[in-house]
């Protein structure tokens, strides 16, 4: 367990360190600068700004700069607004995309699972579960965005169309976002459900005469809970950092929405730090849900050597 | 191996999408960037079956340039990333305990990367370096594809790979001094081979899905080059005026994936692989 810890630590620096280095030197690659505008004509202005956010210096220099700023998370200020730190900007922005993702991860973790414990109980529902789930699973998230604005803001005029803050601005992008995962999460339960229901262990319980609701929990459930949590890892990252479709569809001030703002304004610490701190929960999310893992189960074993 | 018509009819309907939607434009190539002001926003009719959209474009032949671009993406990048994943991952199933790890780390890392902004990452710097093998942004979503992709062909195929190694005619083959090469060919290969098929019919419609993002978000295909992301993209302004704008575009992306899925659903089951 301890020696697990430390990998994933080890692991978790080289790839700070890794992500950081490639978006520095992709973004050296990217044609255009935060002064290559049509305002500013004259090179002792140009020469003034680089002096002020230290593009005058050597890449060398400016890479050990950025390493040091990485490790010690603070990445400056902001280019284009001007006084407005990164990690302030991650204060404001990133409470709301957690709010939205944290909600669609348990609304569609629940609804997953419970979809998934019926689908598995008879073949003629499992059936029509499948079909709707392959159905839904190919509809990208900006489609049903899209459709659910329209219908549910403009037709029916059931929810407000510009963003307040309130409670019920949060429903139906909490829809949008959550259709994928809970199709996927009900699929991966109902096929590992399937193949514990066969299994030897479950066939001597019930030979031992214990009751089914004791079979169904420590028996299957706990079982074939499994791979729905070790997909929880991924999927809390990817539902907390690519819920800027949805959040530019509903027109939520979110993080999402100001990372693509920033890397097309070329504003390089905005971009650095807004990346390093999505990856930063990427990992411990993946982290967290490999002891989940590991401590439920003895399958754990198996995923561990992955 | 009793019932393989689904997946025959499969593939039948998606050869002829395939071939449709290259011939289709050679023939009508004329109409795919030409305006007509009199037509904005028309009705389908006889003579443009679809429509045609804000700028009196022809949407039937733009829809069919559409999936083509799609599909040159697939063809270019599938493959390639296929490759790379199952030659590192069945040789870090198959090497030693400390050439595993390090391989199996160095995949760790690559997954560790938040998938949606190395994607916006690479395009962005790509578009900028004015690579001209093809146009508008497509070779730069063929790339992100590439260097996305081939991590989680090759856990899979590692994975399955490490099973055969245990095997004893492998342990025959070593005893009989065989290389890497010649043990990769008649040993593992036959025996990810099924699985390597499923992997590549899922990864195909997840490719096509990233190129209608990256596009959706306006950093992949670029306009007048059609995509169904940017039709999409035009057709949501025009959702409540002109709803055919964006119906069927939204209706083909839907259609493409949902074959591509069930085409990796029915290999599946042919193949009885659970929880890929």
């Amino acid at each position: 367990m301890i020696k697990r810890i430390i990998y994933n630590l080890v692991i978790f620096i080289i790839s700070i360190f890794i992500i950081s280095t490639i978006t520095f030197f992709l973004f050296e690659l990217v044609p255009g600068n935060i002064y290559d505008t049509d305002l500013i004509k004259s090179a002792n202005i140009i020469a003034n700004i680089k002096e002020k956010y230290g593009l005058d210096e050597h890449i060398s220099t400016r890479y050990f700069l950025m390493l040091k700023s990485t490790f010690s998370f603070d990445f400056g200020n902001s280019f284009i607004y001007d006084g407005l730190s990164v990690n302030e900007i991650i204060a404001k922005y990133f409470p709301i995309s957690a709010i939205l993702g944290l909600t669609s991860l348990i609304s569609s973790f629940i609804v997953g699972v419970f979809i998934g414990y019926i689908s598995s109980n008879s073949k003629s529902i499992k059936n029509i579960f499948f079909i709707i789930i392959i159905l839904l699973i190919s509809l990208p998230t900006f489609i049903i965005a899209v459709f659910l604005q329209y219908y549910f803001c403009v037709k029916f005029n059931l929810f407000p169309i510009l963003w307040s803050a309130n409670w019920i601005n949060f429903i139906l992008p909490i829809i949008a976002l959550s259709i994928y995962p809970t199709t996927f999460i009900a699929r991966l339960l109902s096929e590992s459900i399937a193949g514990i229901k066969s299994s030897d262990y479950v066939f001597a319980a019930k030979a031992r005469g214990l009751n089914e609701i004791r079979i169904w929990f420590s028996y299957i459930l706990k079982n074939a809970i499994t791979p729905v949590i070790s997909y929880m890892g991924p999927l809390t990252a990817s539902l907390l950092t690519g819920s800027f479709i949805v959040e530019t569809i509903f027109n939520i001030p979110g993080l999402g929405r100001y990372f693509i703002y920033s890397i097309n304004n070329r504003d390089y610490p905005v971009v650095m730090g807004l990346t390093l701190f999505y990856a930063v929960i990427l990992i411990s999310t993946n982290f967290i849900a490999n002891v989940f893992v590991s401590v439920n189960n003895y399958k754990g074993k198996r995923i561990e050597n992955r | 191996m009793k019932n393989k018509l689904p997946i025959i009819l499969i593939l039948i309907v998606i050869i002829t999408l395939f071939i449709a939607s290259f011939a289709i434009p050679f023939f009508f190539e004329n109409n795919i960037y030409e305006q007509n002001a009199a037509l904005k926003y028309a009705k389908p009719s006889e003579l443009y079956i679809l429509g045609n959209d804000y700028l009196g474009r022809d949407m039937f032949v733009r829809i069919c340039y559409a999936i083509r671009n799609s599909f040159i993406i697939v063809i270019c990048s599938i493959p390639i990333s296929m490759l790379f994943g199952i030659i590192y991952g069945a040789y870090a199933g198959y090497s030693s305990v400390t050439v595993e790890k390090i391989m199996t780390s160095i995949m760790n890392i690559f997954e560790s990367t938040p998938e949606f902004l190395l994607a916006i990452l690479i395009m962005v710097v790509i578009s900028g370096l004015d690579i001209k093998f093809f146009d508008g942004g497509i070779f730069g979503i063929i790339a992100t594809v590439i260097i996305l992709s081939w991590v989680k062909i090759a856990r899979i195929i590692k994975n399955e790979t490490k099973k055969i190694a245990n095997n004893d005619y492998v342990l025959y083959s070593e005893l009989k001094n065989a290389r890497f090469g010649h043990i990769f060919i008649f040993h593992i290969l036959p025996g990810i081979r099924r699985i390597a098929i499923t992997t590549t019919a899922q990864k195909i419609s997840s490719v096509i899905f990233l190129e209608a993002f990256l596009s959706y978000i306006g950093i992949g295909i670029q306009p007048p080059n059609p995509s169904l992301g940017i039709m999409i993209y035009e057709g949501a302004k025009y959702i409540r005026t002109y709803p055919h704008l964006l119906l069927f575009p939204a209706a083909t992306l839907f259609i493409v994936i949902l074959l591509f899925n069930i085409l990796g659903e029915l290999l599946k089951f042919e193949n009885k692989i659970e929880n890929l």
